[in-house]
Parts: C-alpha cells; structure tokens; sequence
C-alpha cells in the first residue's frame, strides 16, 4: 500500500475516533447539568430569558473560543441537560452564527500592510458579518414576537422523530454512553469537575476534528474550488454546504477564500452565495450533537440552527436590491479602512468583543 | 517534477491541470510559429488564426497564475518550486506566442520581396533552426528531461550568435531602410522566441534561483 494511501487511513480513522470523543463530551455535559440540579438550571434559563443576553453572550463564546460549533454543541448539550429552554437556546445560537464570522474578519488582518488587498479581504469577509448581522435583526425580533423559528423547529423535531429520526440516532448515544457513564463514575459525580471535563474534551475534540477535515478535505479539494467557486451561485452555495459539512467549520471555509478574494481573483459576489451555503454546512454539528444525546429538544435547537440560516438566506438573497444590502455594508467598511485602517482593528474589537461584553454585563 | 505531478494520477491537483494547460499553450504557440513559417516577411492569409490563438495563449496564462494561486492557498507548504516554476514557464510561453504574432504583424507591414533577398534566406533559416525546439522543450516539460532541456539551451546559444552575426550584417550593409527594418526585426523577434524556448527549457535544467539562466 502506497505511504498516501496509508496516511489518507490514518486520517479517516482519526476522524472517526475524534467525532465519538466529541460525541461523548456532548453526552457528558448534558450529564453534567443534570448533576448540578434544578437550581442552577433555574438561574441559567432566568439568564437568558432575555434573549439579548442570549445573544450576545452567543457572538462572545464564540468570539473567544473562535468556533460556532462549540457555542451550539454547548447549547445543544445544556437543552439536553435541562440547563436551558429552546426558546433560550435560539438566540444563543444566532449569537454565535455572527461570533463565528469573526475568524474570516481576523484572516483578512494579514493583508493589513497592503491597501488595496486589504480592502478586497475585508470586504469578502465582512459581507459574512453583515450578512449575518442582517439576518438577526429580522429574525430575532421575529422570533420574540412570534417564536416562529422554535415552532417551525418543534415541527420539524416530531416529523423526524415520527419518521423513526430518533431510533436512527439510538445507535449514537448507545455507543457514547457507557463512557459518558464511566466518565461520571470517574469524576465521582462531581458536576463541577464532569462540566470542566466535558468543555475541556469538547473543545480539543473540535479543534482536532477541524484540523484533521482540513488536511483530509482541504487538500483534495482545490480542483473542485476552482470548478465551482467561479460557476453559478445555486452550484457555489451548494458547494460552500457540502465543503463546510465535510470540514466542520465555516470558519475554516470561509477563512480560505479570503487570500483569493485579497489577490482579486474571486469577487464579493462570486464568494456570498459560498459564505451563505457555508452557514448552511455548520448547522450539521449541532445535529450530530443533537442526535448523539437522544433528546428530542436538543434536537429542536439543532434544526432552529438550520432553519434560522436557511430563513436568513430566504430573506436576503432572492431580492437583488436586499441581496446588495451585505455587499454594500461591507464595501463601505473596506472603503473607509482606505482612508485608516484602524477603523477595520476597531470594527473587531467593538463588533465582536467589546460591546458584547458591555451589554451581556448590562443586561444580565 | 513535472513528470511526477503529470504522472500522478490517483491525486490530480490544480497544478497537474495547469502543466496541462501549459503544455497546451506550447502546442497552440508553435502552431502561431508554424504558420508564420511558410512567408517569413509576407502577407499571411491565416493572420485570423494567429490573432485567436494569441488571445487564447493570454487567457490562458491568466488561467494557470489562477490555478497556481489558488493551489498555494489551499496548500501552501505542497509544491512550492514547480509553482513558482510554473509561473516563470507560463510568462515564457505567453512571451513566444506574442512574438510569433509580432513577425505576423512584420509580414503585413513589409513590402519586401522575400525569396531575392539574401538577409531572408539567413531568416528562413533561423526559423528553421528554431522550429524544432518546440518539440524538444515540450518533450522535456513532459519527460522532465534534463538532457533535452540542455540540447535546446545549448541550440539557442547557437541561434543567438546566428542572429547576432546576421543583425550586424543587416546593420552594416547598404540596403535601405523599408528592406533592412524589417529584417533586422525579424532576426530579432527569431533570437527572442528561442530565448524565451530556452528559458522554458531552464527550468527543467537549472535550479529555480538559475531559472532564464545559462546551463548550469
């Protein structure tokens, strides 16, 4: 067997064994919650009954531990542990949809000492940010007025539970959960130490799994990138989903465009339909999560993830004169980071750190 | 290095299509060659052809500078001097077609009589020294042949001091000017095709940093 082809193995099998990992630290956070029992439970959904709180504490975990999966894959355990509602659990998760477009915003610094690049990058990478951000400011109103999204993802959770979604999903938590058990058993069912643990795991588990898709997709994918990248939007959507499933991280895809949209080979709008099927492509986390805790509201927040970005591109893409909306926003940001480029430092920290903070401070 | 990416077929990357695609752009620059070949100096009927095929010869070095950048992105530790390589052949390969079109251009501007004239027997000849290297440097792109590769660098040494010495005999002859210009250019446009030929053909002999170099 040639030494690629034994490497390629290694990879797949990695994968597999680091996906159960992070199945498992799903399990166990959820048993975590329920360790630390109904009062700490009360207090956190009193927290974000506000669903402002939810929000942007969502953008900061996401901000600060730089992956979306991780803040949903945490929401999704905490509805399996009871710690928080999915009416909660929603804004949480929107939160973190804006959180996780940071990374591409922070990709694009690295042309900072060259204007014109730098302004092509941050506008291909903002246009997520903006996208994003308009998404929210229709949805989440939406949502506190009519909690259309939690309906809508109730639906969808019963359809595929009578479909036998959930005995399809037996097999995951069969698997996980003798260690999640042992693990809890290990950790004399201290919930302090079995949450540490299941944050800790979770987030290792995550960045392994990124890194090992990355180097086994990323890879073998460039022909690909090239043939559809530069194709039609529906094909470049399409292939902005199926590269993000596969990677586990819109960060990471929409992260290696951002060098092709600096050189000015790719344009804002040839990269928006792929950032959108990106959105799309990171929901499938929260459902494997979802699914290996074999709780049907876990499940629920995992199919809102899904329908709040299919809604959002619903809304804004159709219409050309909203579609240009995101384009424009993040063409005025580059515009004006000609004229200083602290203006783009600035729109990072007050977009994603600062004012998240200030308000989740406030707001609590 | 060419050889083993050409080779690979289980793994084709961006970089197999653009030697690909490179190669191509050789064949379609010695059809432009060929076609000023049968009147070197004189109206060509086929100057149509030799237009597409020179817009195809630049949209395809974008094509490849695309390819290779996009292939550094992905991968940026994988390939890195059959890349740069790679860019060096294609602005060579763009650079022949381009002065193929320029003796094209010569023809339908000159009025010289081609066939009484002893500067274009010299010319014909050049030509037909030059003709084959095509073949040769696309052979070694593919082959990887460093043998081959140094055979043409070694020809174009001697096309060089071909042209050199006819360019001064134009210059110091007593023809006048609409004769000895056009002449002297394209001697000139003749010595520049094989130099850039055996700039292609270097990057296979040479290393990188040598690259457009003499043989080293």
């Amino acid at each position: 067997m040639k030494r690629e082809t034994i490497q390629l193995w290694a990879q797949l099998i990695g994968l597999v064994l680091i996906l159960y990992i992070f199945l498992v630290s799903i399990g166990l956070l959820g048993d975590s919650f329920k360790l630390f029992g109904k009062d700490l439970a009360h207090q956190l959904i009193e927290m974000t009954s506000n669903p402002l709180v939810g929000l942007f504490a969502g953008i900061l975990a996401t901000t600060l531990a730089q992956s979306s999966s991780t803040t949903t894959s945490i929401a999704v355990g905490m509805v399996a542990g009871g710690a928080l509602t999915i009416e909660g659990a929603i804004p949480v998760i929107m939160g973190a949809n804006i959180g996780t477009s940071v990374t591409n915003t922070l990709v694009s610094m690295g042309h900072i000492t060259r204007k014109e690049e730098f302004k092509r990058a941050l506008a291909g990478a903002t246009v997520h940010d903006f996208f994003n951000l308009i998404a929210v400011a229709i949805l989440l109103p939406l949502e506190i007025a009519f909690g259309y999204l939690q309906h809508l993802s109730e639906k969808a959770a019963v359809i595929f539970q009578g479909v036998g979604g959930m005995k399809f999903a037996d097999p995951l938590k069969a698997i996980t959960k003798p260690v999640v058990s042992w693990l809890v058993e290990l950790f004399g069912s201290n919930p302090i130490i079995c949450l540490i643990a299941a944050l800790v795991i979770m987030y290792i588990a995550l960045k392994f799994l990124v890194d090992l898709a990355r180097g086994v997709v990323i890879k073998r994918s460039e022909r690909y990138l090239h043939r559809y990248l530069f194709g039609a939007a529906p094909v470049a959507m399409l292939f902005g989903i199926i590269l993000t499933i596969m990677v586990q991280s819109s960060s990471i895809t929409t992260s290696m465009i951002v060098p092709l949209i600096g050189a000015g080979i790719l344009t804002l709008e040839q990269v928006f339909p792929f950032t959108l099927g990106a959105n799309i492509g990171t929901t499938v986390t929260a459902m494997l999560a979802a699914l290996a805790t074999g709780n049907i509201a876990a499940v629920t927040v995992a199919f809102a993830h899904f329908f709040f970005n299919v809604s959002g591109i619903a809304i804004v893409y159709p219409i050309k004169a909203i579609r240009q909306i995101p384009l424009k926003m993040a063409r005025a940001l580059a515009e004006m980071t000609s004229r200083s480029r602290l203006y783009a430092v600035a729109y990072v920290i007050l977009a994603f750190y600062a004012v998240p903070l200030l308000l989740v401070l406030v707001w609590r | 290095m060419f050889k083993e990416i050409i080779g690979s077929q289980k793994r084709k990357t961006l970089l197999y299509d653009a030697i690909l695609e490179v190669l191509e752009m050789l064949e379609r620059a010695e059809r432009m060659y060929e076609l000023t070949c049968t009147g070197l100096l004189k109206p060509q009927p086929d100057a149509v052809d030799i237009e597409r095929e020179d817009r195809d010869i630049n949209a395809s070095e974008r094509m490849v500078r695309r390819m290779v950048f996009e292939h550094l992105v992905l991968n940026p530790k994988q390939d890195l001097p059959t890349s740069l390589s790679i860019l060096s052949i294609v602005h060579d390969v763009e650079r022949t077609g381009d002065y193929a079109k320029s003796l094209m251009e010569l023809s339908h501007w000159s009025n010289a009589d081609g066939n009484s004239d002893l500067y274009m027997d010299e010319c014909q000849r050049l030509h037909r020294a030059i003709a084959p290297l095509f073949a040769q440097v696309l052979e070694a792109l593919r082959e990887s042949d460093i043998n081959r590769a140094r055979q043409v660098m070694r020809q174009h040494e001697e096309i060089k001091k071909q042209s050199d010495a006819l360019l001064e005999r134009i210059i110091q002859g007593d023809r006048p000017n609409n004769e000895a210009v056009p002449h002297a250019l394209a001697a000139r446009y003749l010595r520049r095709i094989s130099a850039h030929l055996s700039n292609v053909a270097s990057s296979i002999a040479n290393p990188f940093d040598r690259v457009s170099g003499k043989e080293s």
